[in-house]
C-alpha cells in the first residue's frame, strides 16, 4: 500500500478525533478547535487521495516528468480561506455570546439562551 | 453513565465513539479498496492546456486564476462577508484599558518583531507578485503580509498601528478589488484570449495577483486587529 | 450563460453599492433586482428556443465550470426574484446599510446555486450563502440569535467538511468534477468508494437541505431570526441542499434512499410541528416537513417526479415566505399560540394567513394542490404513497392548530404600509397556480382535478379540522423536547444520520 494511503487513513483518523472532541468536549474554543482540526485535516485528506506516488508539483513547462493534479490543490486554496473565514466568524460570536453569559461552557449558555427567550416572549 | 472501576463514562460518549468510529472504519476501507479513474481525467488536461499561455509555469495558478476564475470570485465574496461580519459587529463594547496593558510585556519581543516585521511584508509581497511563476498566489501573499502586519502590531502597539491603516479607505480598496474580479469573471468569459494574453510590461494576471493579495492583506489586518482590540477575559 | 453572469452581477453590485453609499441602497437593490429579472428572463427565453442545456463558463469547455438551464433552475431562480420583490418592499429601507449588502449577498449566492452544475462550484456557493446566512441570523445581536447562528456555523461547516471528503472520493473514481462529464466516466462503475463518497456528499448536502437527522440546526435559525431572514431562509436557502440532491441523483441512483429519507422527514416535521408552540417554530417544523415531500419527489426517479419535485420547492418558497411575513407582519412570532386571544391582528396578515394555509394544505385551486397530486400520480412505491396521505394528515393538523387562533380568535386591526405588502403577496401566491397550469400544460390539469384525486385530497383537511376540534386541548399540553436540537446532539443525530445512508445505499 502505497505511501499516500497511510497518510490519507491518518488524516481520516485525525477527522474522527476532531469530531470526537467538537462533540465531546463542553467548552466552546475546544469544540471551535476542534472543528478547526476536522476542517484541515479534510483538506489534507483531500490533496492526498489523488497522488499518485512520484508526483512533482506542476510548475515549470518541463515535460516528460510526471506531475501531480493541479485541480484538487487548486480547490484546496479556496477551502483553506473559507474554513479560516468560518473560524473569524466562529470567533467572533463565541466572543459575543461570552461577553454576555461569562461562561465557556456551551450546557450552561443553552439553558441561559433558552430562559432569555422564554423571558422575552412572555 | 456506565462505572467500570474508578472510571465512570457516559452513555452518550460510549455511543459517540462508537458511530464516530465506524464512519472512520468505512472511510479508511474506502480509501484503501478504492480504485482511480484512467479515462477522461480533467487533471491532465489542465497540465497540458495550462502551459500554453506564455508566461504561467504554475498550472495550479492556472486552475484557479482563469478556468476556475468563477470559484475564485465566491471565494474572495466568502472572505469579504467575513470581514464584513466583523465590521458589523466592531462597535462592542470593549472592555479593555489599552494603554494600560500592552499587547506584550517583554522588551525582547518587541524589539525583535520590530526589526522582524519589514522582511515577512516583503515576503508576503512578493509571493503575491509571483504566483503565476512558481508556488505562492495571492492568498499565500495576502495571509503572510497581514500577519507580518500584525508583528508590526506587536512591535509599536496595537492602537498606534490600529490608526495608520485607516479603515474606510482599506474597505474602499477591498470593494474596488471585487469589482475588479467581477468584471475579469465577466470579461473572461467572453473573451478569454484578450484577456490572459501578456501584455508587454504587466499582464491581466499579475493585476488579479496584487489585488488578491491586497484584499486578503486588508482583510486579515482588519480581522486580526479586531481580535486584538477586543481581547479581554471571561 | 450570460443570464447567470447578469443575474450574479446585478445582485453583487447592489449588495457591494448599498454598502458603500449608504443613502442610496434601496435604490440600488431595486436596480438588482430588475438586473436579475432581465437576467432570468434571458434564461427562460433561451429555456424556451432549446430546451434543458449544459454550458461552461467561460469557453474552455472541458476546463471550465459546468451550468445548466433546465426547469428546476428555472423556478428555483424565477423564486429567488420573486422573494426579492415581495421581501424588499415588506423593508422598504428600513434596515442599515449592511443588511442590504448581506441581503444581496444572499440572493446572488442562491441565484448562483440555481445555475450551478459542478460539484466543487456547489461546495463553493452552498458556503457563500451559510455565510451570509449567519451574518444575518445573528444580525440583531439578541443572544438567541447569535446562539442560533453560532450552532448552524459550526453544524455547517463539518457538514461542508464531510462533502469535501466524499467530493475527494468521487472524483478519485470520476476524474471530472462537472457532472454532465461524472455521469459518462461513471457509467458501469459500481464500488464502495464511490458509494462512501456519495454518501457523504448527501449527508453534507442534507444539513443544508432540511432533512431531518441532519438539519436539527433549522429550527431554531428560522424561528430566532428576524422576519424577513425568517422568510428567505425557510424560502430560498433551503432549497439550496435540495438542488445539490437533485444534481446529484442526475449521475447516480439515489432512489431508495431518497424514499426513505423523505417519508422520515415528512413525518419527524410533522410530529415536531404539532407539538409546538410558538408560530414562527411551527412554521420552521414545517418546513422541514415539506422538504419530505420534495425527497419523495426526488425519489421517484422519473423525470416527471423531478419536476413536480422543482414545482413543489417553488410552491412552498412562496407560501411559506408569505406565512412568515404574515405572522412577522403583526408581530406574533414568538408569542405562544395559546394566548392569542388579547392580540389584535391585521386584516392583511389574516388575509396572508388564510391563503398561505390553504396553500399548504393542498385544497384546489391553490398552489400546491397541483405539485401534491403531480407527485402522488408518479410515486411508484405503495408505502411511499402511503406515508404522502399522512404527511398531508400531519400538516393540516398543524396549519390549523397555528391558523385557526389567529384567524378567528383574536381582533382585527387596520393595516399600515408595511401591511400591504403581506396582501399584495398574498394576492401574487393566490395566483400562482396559473404557473401550474401554463407549464402542465391543460391535459394533465385535467387529471390532477380529476375526481380520483379531488376525494383524497379533499378529505385529509377536513378529517384533520375534525381530529383537531376534538383533541384540540390534549394537542396543547404537549411539548416539543429540546433536547434533539442541542448541538451535541445535532452533531450526533448527523453521523447517525450518515450511517443510516450508508446502510441504504450498500443494501440498495
Amino acid at each position: 500500500m502505497s505511501a499516500n494511503l497511510i497518510v490519507s487513513a491518518i488524516s481520516i483518523v485525525i477527522v474522527c478525533v476532531g469530531v470526537i472532541g467538537l462533540i465531546l468536549k463542553r467548552n466552546l474554543l475546544l469544540k471551535l478547535l476542534s472543528l478547526n482540526i476536522v476542517n484541515t485535516a479534510t483538506i489534507l485528506f483531500f490533496v492526498l487521495i489523488v497522488y499518485k506516488p512520484g508526483d512533482r508539483a506542476p510548475i515549470g513547462p518541463v515535460t516528460g516528468v510526471q506531475f501531480a493534479d493541479p485541480l484538487p490543490q487548486a480547490l484546496v486554496l479556496t477551502s483553506i480561506v473559507i474554513n479560516f473565514g468560518v473560524l473569524a466568524l466562529s470567533l467572533l460570536f463565541t466572543m459575543v455570546l461570552v461577553k454576555r453569559y461569562h461562561t465557556l461552557d456551551l450546557r450552561k449558555i443553552e439553558g441561559f439562551v433558552k430562559r432569555e427567550f422564554e423571558e422575552e416572549k412572555s | 453513565m456506565i462505572s467500570m472501576g474508578r472510571y465512570s463514562v457516559s452513555l452518550k460518549a460510549v455511543y459517540v465513539v462508537l458511530v464516530i468510529a465506524l464512519f472512520g472504519g468505512l472511510t479508511i476501507g474506502a480509501i484503501v479498496t478504492g480504485g482511480r479513474a484512467e479515462v477522461s481525467r480533467v487533471g491532465s488536461l489542465y497540465l497540458e492546456k495550462g502551459f500554453e499561455f506564455p508566461n504561467i509555469e504554475n498550472a495550479v495558478f492556472g486552475v484557479y486564476g482563469m478556468y476556475r476564475f468563477y470559484d475564485t470570485l465566491f471565494e474572495l465574496l466568502i472572505f469579504a462577508t467575513a470581514v464584513l461580519g466583523i465590521t458589523i459587529f466592531s462597535d462592542l463594547e470593549s472592555s479593555l484599558d489599552s494603554e494600560k496593558s500592552g499587547l506584550v510585556e517583554s522588551h525582547v519581543v518587541s524589539a525583535s518583531a520590530s526589526f522582524l516585521y519589514p522582511a515577512i511584508a516583503v515576503f508576503g509581497i512578493y509571493l503575491a507578485f509571483s504566483a503565476h511563476q512558481g508556488p505562492g498566489g495571492g492568498f499565500a501573499g495576502g495571509v503572510i503580509g497581514g500577519t507580518g502586519i500584525l508583528l508590526l502590531a506587536l512591535a509599536r502597539g496595537a492602537e498606534e498601528t490600529g490608526r495608520k491603516f485607516r479603515e474606510d479607505s482599506m474597505k474602499r480598496v477591498e470593494y474596488l478589488v471585487l469589482f475588479i474580479a467581477l468584471l475579469i469573471v465577466v470579461l473572461g468569459a467572453f473573451y478569454p484570449d484578450t484577456i490572459y494574453r501578456n501584455l508587454p510590461g504587466i499582464s491581466v494576471i499579475t493585476v488579479v495577483n496584487i489585488s488578491i493579495g491586497l484584499k486578503v492583506f486588508i482583510g486579515t489586518w482588519a480581522i486580526l486587529h479586531f481580535f486584538v482590540k477586543h481581547r479581554g477575559e471571561v | 450563460m450570460i443570464a447567470l453572469l447578469l443575474g450574479v452581477g446585478a445582485y453583487l453590485s447592489g449588495g457591494i453599492l448599498s454598502l458603500l453609499f449608504t443613502r442610496h441602497r434601496y435604490r440600488f437593490s431595486l436596480l438588482s433586482w430588475v438586473g436579475a429579472l432581465t437576467g432570468i428572463s434571458l434564461a427562460v427565453s433561451g429555456f424556451l428556443d432549446s430546451g434543458s442545456v449544459v454550458r461552461t463558463l467561460g469557453r474552455w469547455g472541458i476546463l471550465g465550470i459546468e451550468i445548466k438551464i433546465d426547469e428546476t433552475t428555472l423556478l428555483f431562480a424565477g423564486l429567488v426574484v420573486i422573494l426579492n420583490f415581495f421581501t424588499l418592499i415588506y423593508i422598504r429601507g428600513s434596515k442599515k446599510g449592511s443588511f442590504y449588502c448581506l441581503y444581496n449577498f444572499l440572493l446572488a449566492s442562491t441565484f448562483s446555486i440555481a445555475f450551478s452544475h459542478d460539484l466543487f462550484n456547489l461546495y463553493v456557493t452552498i458556503e457563500f450563502m451559510s455565510l451570509v446566512s449567519i451574518l444575518l441570523i445573528g444580525y440583531e445581536r439578541k443572544a438567541y440569535q447569535i446562539y442560533a447562528g453560532a450552532k448552524y456555523l459550526i453544524i455547517s461547516s463539518l457538514a461542508m467538511s464531510l462533502y469535501l471528503i466524499g467530493l475527494g472520493f468521487v472524483y478519485r473514481v470520476g476524474g471530472n468534477l462537472g457532472i454532465r462529464e461524472l455521469a459518462r466516466s461513471l457509467e458501469g462503475i459500481e464500488e464502495f468508494s464511490l458509494s462512501l463518497g456519495l454518501g457523504l456528499m448527501v449527508a453534507g448536502l442534507a444539513v443544508k437541505g432540511g432533512i431531518f437527522l441532519f438539519s436539527m440546526w433549522l429550527p431554531d435559525a428560522h424561528s430566532y431570526s428576524a422576519t424577513v431572514v425568517s422568510a428567505l431562509l425557510s424560502g430560498m436557502a433551503v432549497k439550496s441542499g435540495l438542488i445539490g440532491i437533485i444534481r446529484l441523483s442526475e449521475f447516480v441512483d439515489l432512489c431508495q434512499l431518497l424514499l426513505v429519507l423523505g417519508a422520515l422527514t415528512g413525518i419527524a416535521g410533522g410530529v415536531f410541528a404539532l407539538v409546538s408552540h410558538r408560530p414562527k417554530k411551527i412554521l420552521a417544523h414545517s418546513t422541514i416537513s415539506q422538504v419530505g415531500y420534495i425527497l419523495l419527489g426526488i425519489g421517484t426517479g422519473t423525470p416527471a417526479g423531478i419536476l413536480a419535485a422543482s414545482l413543489h420547492l417553488f410552491f412552498h418558497g412562496l407560501f411559506k415566505a408569505l406565512l412568515f411575513l404574515s405572522v412577522g407582519a403583526a408581530g406574533i412570532g414568538g408569542n405562544d399560540i395559546e394566548g392569542v386571544k388579547e392580540l389584535s391582528v391585521p386584516w392583511t396578515s389574516k388575509v396572508g394567513l388564510l391563503v398561505g394555509s390553504v396553500s399548504i394544505m393542498a385544497i384546489p385551486p391553490f398552489n400546491k394542490y397541483f405539485s401534491k397530486t403531480l407527485l402522488a400520480e408518479h410515486v411508484n412505491q405503495e408505502w411511499a404513497w402511503f406515508s404522502m396521505l399522512v404527511i398531508g394528515l400531519g400538516t393540516a393538523l398543524y396549519t390549523l392548530k397555528l391558523s385557526w387562533p389567529l384567524i378567528v380568535e383574536t381582533r382585527t386591526n387596520g393595516a399600515d404600509g408595511r401591511d400591504i405588502a403581506v396582501a399584495a403577496f398574498a394576492l401574487a401566491v393566490g395566483l400562482s397556480s396559473f404557473l401550474a397550469w401554463v407549464i402542465l400544460g391543460n391535459a394533465e390539469m385535467a387529471k390532477l382535478l380529476s375526481w380520483h384525486h379531488l376525494y383524497v385530497y379533499l378529505a385529509i383537511p377536513i378529517v384533520g379540522g375534525l381530529v383537531l376540534l376534538g383533541f384540540r386541548k390534549n394537542l396543547n399540553r404537549l411539548t416539543a423536547p429540546y433536547f434533539p436540537f442541542s448541538l451535541e446532539n445535532s452533531l450526533v443525530s448527523l453521523f447517525t444520520g450518515f450511517l443510516v445512508i450508508e446502510l441504504v445505499l450498500i443494501v440498495f
